[in-house]
């Protein structure tokens, strides 16, 4: 027993320390989405995609790791233009410049095309470049070539690096050269100052860098990606010679001006305020203009992950047009969502089975907190709004209407959502604006009816196009990148799933379950062939399995099979359609056994294929026989496992059983003792759980969060102790009596519960020996026992039970 | 009468005679360690390697140290080498192990550890031309962490890059005093760090660098010790600082005449001065009634336990290893002195 409760503690402990809303998602086939919090907001409605690694997201440095931007494509761009070559393909230029070695440039320089290999021959930018007229460009990518190798190192901590400083040194004096020889071209000098500067900066020579940028680089300077590249270089070289606030400047420039290489700059930034201990007031003087200091501000603001309003009003102060605004807005809304948004709408959701509360956030005082934040953003929303001076004042009216949402506040969100309607919208924000209007509506709404669904159908129809468009390009990573997808998600899931179950709709719940399941219609398709529905739409299937009962699921079939169904029933049985007949089968008629239906249990089993029990978990988990009396509960395989039964064929043997004892008394008690056998086995306890359950754990009894009848008699057996006693008392044969009376004690001591010992108490060793020791007393004290001492004790099962089952040979011995 | 006084003076003689241990005399091979995160030789330093004649030069690769934030041992401070070896000068590369990377490690990481560990060694070996004949690891070890110790130096001395070549590893006094618990290393030969022998954060007078009583005591037993044996011995010195009685740092650049100042220290044991008024010295500000342990140390006290460990040393030949070859400490000492110390082993 100690063994469980430790079970039972580490899992709790696990619980408490993740303290992550997981939202009923199952372990495995996907990478853990950490941004996937409660959201009715487009977190790509601004920024996108310039902007998108910044994006906020729980225990990531990143959103997203890989720059926007391709820098390859921005290099290829530029050669195309200088060399007057638009209309060639990139794929030549690229495999030009980037899959040729020095060796090749050597034979295009060298040699006659006729001599070249074919994928020289054939690559018609290598033939252009071989022009005469271009031999200043080919002299120069044939000496970037020859640096490649000394600025283009793998890093591992456990490889000793050596610069070779000497031959980086003669390449730095022949670029020098070769910049001299260069009279006009800025965008090879450009170029050959860049190479110069990467040589310097990887050999070791920050100062040589730094230098080298601003008598080489400098007098070129031009919107070229390449110039901010080599600026990042010098910003680099500053901080190592301990320049923090130059380098930390430059950083800033290079990242507002430069879109393929803003995520170095941001790392960057972020190492100088936290190894170098800078301050970005150090740099603020540094900056030619107030739009230089908001984005200086801006790339560190980035990266806050707590309340970052105070640095996003001395941004504002700065420039209200700075780039970066509405992307940490829509940070600062994100985070609210999860740490504001997702608790509270949990809390209110006190029955919610498919959650892992977050602990933390479950604290008033912390929600309190939270809330005055969302407060005050929503008046610098309001205030900003109203300036108008923005790009677009009306993405932080309708986030204003958001946090007023965010706080229940629904007269004040529809309220700022009506001033918000006359205002100009691009069509992400006016998107944003109908999910906002869709969202306040349903939470209006009381009680949902049909005149009701049908006046919000249109709303969730264009939803469900948006989320399917979202859904049906992705075969892996469901959870980013569809923020449509989760918008519906969450509406179904904590907004409209709700308000059916509060209306005991079970049926529509379930729809709206379904319809929240981040899957596409191939997705679960292939989920049918995998037999993995439970790992594709876990919150779906596991309320279909642990909250519907046999009547709700023939409702909800009837609701699928309906001819003239209305637009929004056909919408809500989108998902559903899709499950395959064997899944809707089988959930029927295991419903049914679970209430003791046999007659229509067989008749759903029937539907099933032949051989539909042959493959796994029956297999392996429905393997024992059903009907056997053991002694000492196994899910073992036995001796005793002669035979086996498949959910139809023991529904099969029950209805069989039942009606013999009905039609020959004379074998009624013989009858009934098999089917309380059958009980038993098909409970907790029993070796065929399968039969009633998908899965089995040892700690289903602490972490019950399904609320079905069947529950009872799965962990506590009370029909199983009947049946037996019903075959007891028509029994003459005392053995038979003996053997009725046992197996009604290990239905009795199911019902023995562990004494709770609280996980955080104390003196807990002390306490959970004194539970182990009480649950035991409680074991022996079992009135079957006193039952079988006193008018069975001379059978001879008795004596085989007192000799296998310890707890009846503790109590005997006692007495 | 005359017979028994005769019996007397032979078993004074013999008692007398027995009781002097003899000299031992053996073959010394001069080095030094080599101790700064950037190899580049000045002028003395390669001067002080030429006139001791000393051939061998132990030079620190690099530390490992435990990463709590990513549960494995890692590489620190590699030393970049701004200079080529000097061509007379072999060299041992040493990598020194934090005793907390052999609490935290398993099995499977000394495997692994020990691979990263000679992989590092030898390509840094190739790309300085660099051909060891030995490979030192250093390491404090301790009862607890002794087994997972000794599993990495038997995976490191089966790594092809160890062939013909020696493994050493450095050995404490308190690890010769204390042998049968803290174990023999599976090592060709062990460095017998003959140095940092006391608390160094205790308040006391004692020097925690060089102290000979300690080394009498530490080391009473070297002859037993079952392992060849090198010896390593301290040039630096540093002064300790003490507030209330606590470790509050160290110092360098101090001399003993510094604290002979009767205006700012008063002498409180026979190397611990209090501090009289608040002063700035050498770089660094005292406050009054900080407590200043001085421990420098002559050359003779070098010599003292040069001396010491050469007579109980078993093995005819002995390298000894002068930590460490830094000109700021090179000169605190005549050539001399130096050279005396490793006389002592001849």
């Amino acid at each position: 027993m100690n063994l469980k409760k430790y079970t039972i503690v580490l899992g709790s402990v696990f619980v408490l320390l993740t303290g992550t809303v997981i939202y009923g998602i199952a372990c495995g086939g996907w990478v853990d989405p950490y941004d996937d919090h409660i959201t009715f907001y487009n977190n790509h409605i601004a920024g996108d995609p310039d902007y998108k690694p910044f994006y906020y997201i729980a225990y990531e440095t990143l959103y997203d790791y890989s720059e926007p931007h391709d820098p390859y494509n921005q290099n290829i761009a530029e050669w195309k233009k200088y060399l007057g070559v638009e209309s060639m393909p990139d794929s030549a230029v690229y495999r030009a410049i980037y899959t040729n070695n020095s060796e090749s440039f050597e034979l295009i320089k060298n040699k006659k095309e006729t001599e070249w290999p074919d994928s020289l021959r054939k690559n018609v930018f290598v033939v252009e470049l071989a022009k005469k007229k271009n031999a200043d460009a080919l002299t120069y990518l044939s000496f970037a070539k020859a640096c490649e190798p000394y600025v283009n190192t793998q890093y591992s901590e456990w490889e000793p690096v050596k610069p070779d400083a000497n031959s980086m040194y003669a390449l730095i004096k022949e670029g020098i050269q070769q910049v001299a020889k260069i009279k006009k071209d800025k965008f090879l000098k450009l170029r050959y100052g860049y190479q110069i500067c990467r040589l310097a900066h990887y050999s070791g020579d920050s100062e040589g860098c730094i230098q080298y940028f601003d008598t080489y680089v400098t007098p070129n300077q031009s919107q070229s990606s390449v110039y901010y590249w080599t600026l990042a270089l010098k910003a680099g070289a500053l901080r190592v010679i301990g320049k923090y606030p130059e380098s930390a400047y430059l950083f800033s420039r290079v990242f507002s001006e430069c879109n393929n290489n803003r995520i170095i700059a941001y790392q960057n930034v972020g190492y100088l305020s936290v190894y170098n201990k800078y301050n970005y007031k150090q740099a603020l003087p540094l900056c030619k203009n107030s739009t230089e200091k908001a984005d200086l501000l801006a790339v560190e603001t980035l990266g806050n992950s707590g309340h970052a309003l105070p640095e996003m009003k001395e941004i504002y102060e700065y420039d209200a047009k700075a780039k970066c605004q509405d992307v940490l807005l829509v940070r600062e809304i994100s985070k609210l969502e999860a740490s504001y948004l997702s608790p509270k709408l949990m809390q209110s959701n006190k029955k919610d089975s498919l959650l892992l509360k977050a602990t933390s956030a479950a604290e008033p005082n912390y929600l309190e907190v939270e809330g005055k934040y969302a407060d005050s953003l929503f008046r610098f929303c309001e205030l900003v709004s109203s300036e108008r001076k923005v790009n677009e004042p009306a993405l932080w009216k309708i986030s204003g209407a958001y946090l007023k949402f965010m706080q229940r506040d629904l007269k004040s969100a529809k309220a700022i959502l009506t001033q918000a309607e006359s205002m100009k919208m691009s069509p992400k924000v006016k998107d944003q604006f109908e999910v906002l209007r869709l969202l306040i509506t349903i939470n209006e709404q009381d009680k949902i009816d049909a005149t009701f669904e049908e006046k919000i159908f249109p709303s969730l129809q264009w939803l469900d196009k948006k989320r399917k468009a979202e859904l049906d390009q992705k075969t892996n990573d469901l959870f980013s990148d569809v923020p449509f997808a989760k918008i519906n998600r969450y509406l179904m899931l904590t907004i409209l799933a709700p308000k059916y179950e509060k209306q005991n709709d079970r049926v529509k719940a379930t729809l709206c379950y379904l319809q929240s399941e981040m899957i596409s219609e191939p997705g679960i398709k292939k989920a049918e062939e995998e037999n993995a529905y439970a790992w594709q739409l876990p919150v779906a299937i596991d309320y279909l399995r642990n909250a519907m009962n046999a009547a709700d699921i023939e409702k909800l079939m009837q609701l699928n099979a309906k001819a003239n169904k209305t637009g929004f029933e056909q919408l809500m049985t989108t998902t559903f359609s899709v499950l395959g007949s064997n899944f809707m089968n089988e959930l029927q008629g295991t419903a049914y056994l679970r209430e003791h239906q046999f007659a229509k249990a067989i008749t759903a089993f029937k539907k099933l294929p032949a051989n539909y029990f042959e493959k796994d978990p029956y297999k392996t988990y429905l393997a024992a026989n059903s009907f056997v009396d053991l002694i000492n509960d196994t899910h073992a395989p036995t001796e005793r496992d002669t035979k086996k039964f498949t959910k139809l064929t023991f529904a099969q043997t029950m209805l069989a059983f039942e009606k013999k004892a009905k039609d020959d008394p004379k074998n009624a008690a013989f009858c009934y003792y098999q089917m309380a056998n059958g009980f038993y086995n098909m409970s907790y306890n029993g070796n065929s759980w399968l039969l009633v359950n998908y899965s089995w754990s040892v700690t289903d009894r602490d972490y019950l969060t399904a609320d079905l009848p069947y529950l009872k008699d799965y962990f506590y057996n009370y029909t199983a102790e009947k049946y037996y006693m019903k075959a007891q008392k028509l029994s003459v044969d005392q053995n038979f009596k003996a053997k009725c009376s046992f197996m009604a004690a290990k239905c009795f001591s199911s019902r023995i519960m562990y004494p709770t010992v609280p996980d955080n108490a104390d003196n807990w060793m002390e306490r959970n020996n004194r539970a182990a020791e009480r649950y035991y007393e409680l074991l022996i004290t079992n009135k079957y026992f006193a039952d079988l001492k006193k008018n069975y004790s001379t059978t001879p099962f008795y004596a085989k039970a007192v000799s296998e089952c310890s707890y009846l040979k503790d109590f005997v011995s006692r007495r | 009468m005359n017979s028994l006084r005769f019996t007397l003076h032979l078993f004074v003689f013999i008692f007398f005679i027995s009781a002097c241990k003899s000299d031992k005399h053996h073959f010394v091979e001069p080095a030094f360690y080599y101790w700064k995160t950037s190899f580049k030789l000045n002028q003395s330093e390669t001067q002080a390697l030429q006139s001791l004649n000393a051939k061998h030069l132990y030079i620190r690769f690099f530390d490992v140290d435990w990463d709590e934030a990513r549960k494995k041992p890692v590489p620190v401070s590699p030393t970049t080498f701004n200079q080529s070896i000097p061509a007379a000068v072999a060299v041992i590369p040493v990598v020194f192990i934090t005793n907390k990377t052999l609490l935290k490690v398993d099995s499977a990481g000394v495997e692994e550890l020990a691979f990263n560990i000679m992989h590092f060694v030898q390509k840094q070996c190739e790309l300085q031309t660099i051909q060891p004949a030995e490979i030192q690891i250093d390491c404090d070890w301790t009862k607890q962490t002794m087994f997972r110790y000794f599993q990495l130096l038997r995976k490191i001395k089966q790594h092809p890059f160890l062939r013909a070549k020696k493994l050493s590893a450095t050995i404490r006094m308190h690890q010769v005093k204390y042998q049968e618990i803290t174990g023999i290393p599976p090592v060709d030969k062990g460095l017998l760090m003959c140095y940092n022998m006391g608390d160094l954060k205790k308040y006391g007078d004692h020097n925690s660098i060089l102290d000979l009583q300690a080394i009498e005591d530490f080391l009473a037993r070297l002859n037993h010790y079952p392992l060849k044996l090198d010896v390593a011995l301290p040039l630096f010195s540093w002064s300790v600082l003490f507030r209330n009685e606590l470790f509050a740092g160290l110092m360098r650049g101090f001399k003993n005449a510094d604290f002979r100042n009767k205006k700012y220290f008063e002498k409180h044991g026979e190397r611990l001065y209090k501090v009289l008024y608040d002063v700035n010295l050498n770089g660094y500000s005292l406050k009054k009634g900080e407590v200043v342990r001085d421990e420098n140390y002559a050359a003779n006290d070098v010599i003292d336990a040069a001396q010491f460990c050469s007579r109980r040393l078993n093995s005819d030949s002995v390298r000894v290893i002068l930590f460490h070859l830094d000109s700021s400490i090179l000169k605190n000492y005549h050539t001399n002195e130096l050279e005396k110390i490793y006389h002592s082993f001849r």
